[in-house]
């Protein structure tokens, strides 16, 4: 390590608040030494302050909502001791039954509309059937 | 709630009460912001970040292993993050240093401010590696134990990279006239 090395180490360590009694010794007599040490440090001082008071800014109006709004309905799994979130709420699990059971009823019945739906991409409703055409008399 | 560690809130989460994750949400998501911030200085871009930030934590969660520090978790994905997104930028995107808003305020605010933008821009001005280090030591006042946890590096050089990179500040703010004192 190059004596300027140790230099800077010594600086940034004050900076840090992890210098400790012998490098602290070693600091100042570095800088009544050399008045360019001096000038490093109160540069270097001046920068982390600087840093430092750098105003936090607040997060963006909605931020919050949107991220705890934005999150799966399930529990995140993990090691063992998890337990479902969806199984932990007796009425999701009711009303997804219930929608199920309506889906299943209505399907038969739903190809008459089903060029409309079968246009979004990506949707388990493009691969619904396509509608038959009415023969010409 | 707000007394809980962060592993006592993982776990609730982990069995299932939504909560306990908004609690870990309140108290990370500024300095998440914040970081996200330094690293882009973009608002907009910073928002997208920490919304990722925590949904992939919460996907992830599981995968989390209490032998480490929660935040260091989260802080290694905030800075993973905010690099995907510089890097996902058009290269001939401009960096818009200007302040907000144009009205200056009293002197001694205005030559705050003007400092403050001058080193946001001076931050902006490092390598992506060299602006890391700052934003996890000055923004997430991060120890180097930690930032070297965060970044998978070895100590020593995490210290070089740091001193470096104040080093590289020092210079460009004296670049803009910024006189020594």
């Amino acid at each position: 390590m190059t004596s300027q090395d140790t230099t800077l180490e010594l600086i940034n360590a004050e900076i840090d608040g992890v210098l400790t009694g012998p490098q602290r010794a070693e600091l100042n007599r570095l800088l009544l030494a050399d008045p360019s040490v001096r000038a490093l440090r109160d540069g270097l001082t001046r920068t982390c302050r600087t840093l430092d008071e750098m105003p936090r800014a607040e997060i963006p109006a909605g931020l919050h909502e949107a991220i705890v709004t934005g999150w799966p309905v399930a529990a995140p799994k993990s090691h063992g001791y998890r337990r479902a979130a969806f199984t932990g709420r007796p009425l999701l699990r009711y009303a997804a039954a219930l929608a199920a059971a309506c889906w299943s009823v209505r399907w038969p019945s739903s190809s008459a509309n089903s060029t409309q739906r079968s246009s979004a991409p990506g949707s388990l409703l493009a691969r619904s059937p396509m509608p038959r055409m009415p023969r010409r008399e | 709630m707000n007394d809980e560690s962060d592993g006592a809130l993982v776990r609730r989460t982990c069995s299932g009460e939504p909560r306990a994750f908004e609690a870990l949400v309140r108290r990370h998501e500024k300095t998440v912001f914040n970081a996200a911030l330094r690293m882009l200085h973009d608002r907009e871009e910073a928002r997208d970040v920490v919304q990722t930030v925590f949904l992939k934590v919460y996907e992830h969660l599981g995968e989390y292993d209490p032998s480490h520090k929660f935040y260091s978790w989260i802080y290694r994905i905030a800075l993973n993050e905010s690099i995907k997104s510089l890097q996902r930028r058009k290269p001939t995107a401009a960096l818009d240093f200007e302040t907000p808003d144009g009205t200056p305020g009293p002197e001694s605010a205005f030559d705050q401010r003007q400092l403050s933008d001058g080193m946001a821009a001076a931050i902006m001005s490092l390598r992506t590696e060299y602006r890391a280090v700052i934003v996890l030591r000055h923004f997430m006042d991060c120890s180097y134990e930690d930032m070297a946890a965060i970044l998978e590096l070895p100590e020593k050089t995490v210290k070089s990279r740091l001193f470096s990179a104040r080093q590289l500040l020092k210079t460009a703010m004296e670049t803009r006239g910024w006189a020594s004192e």
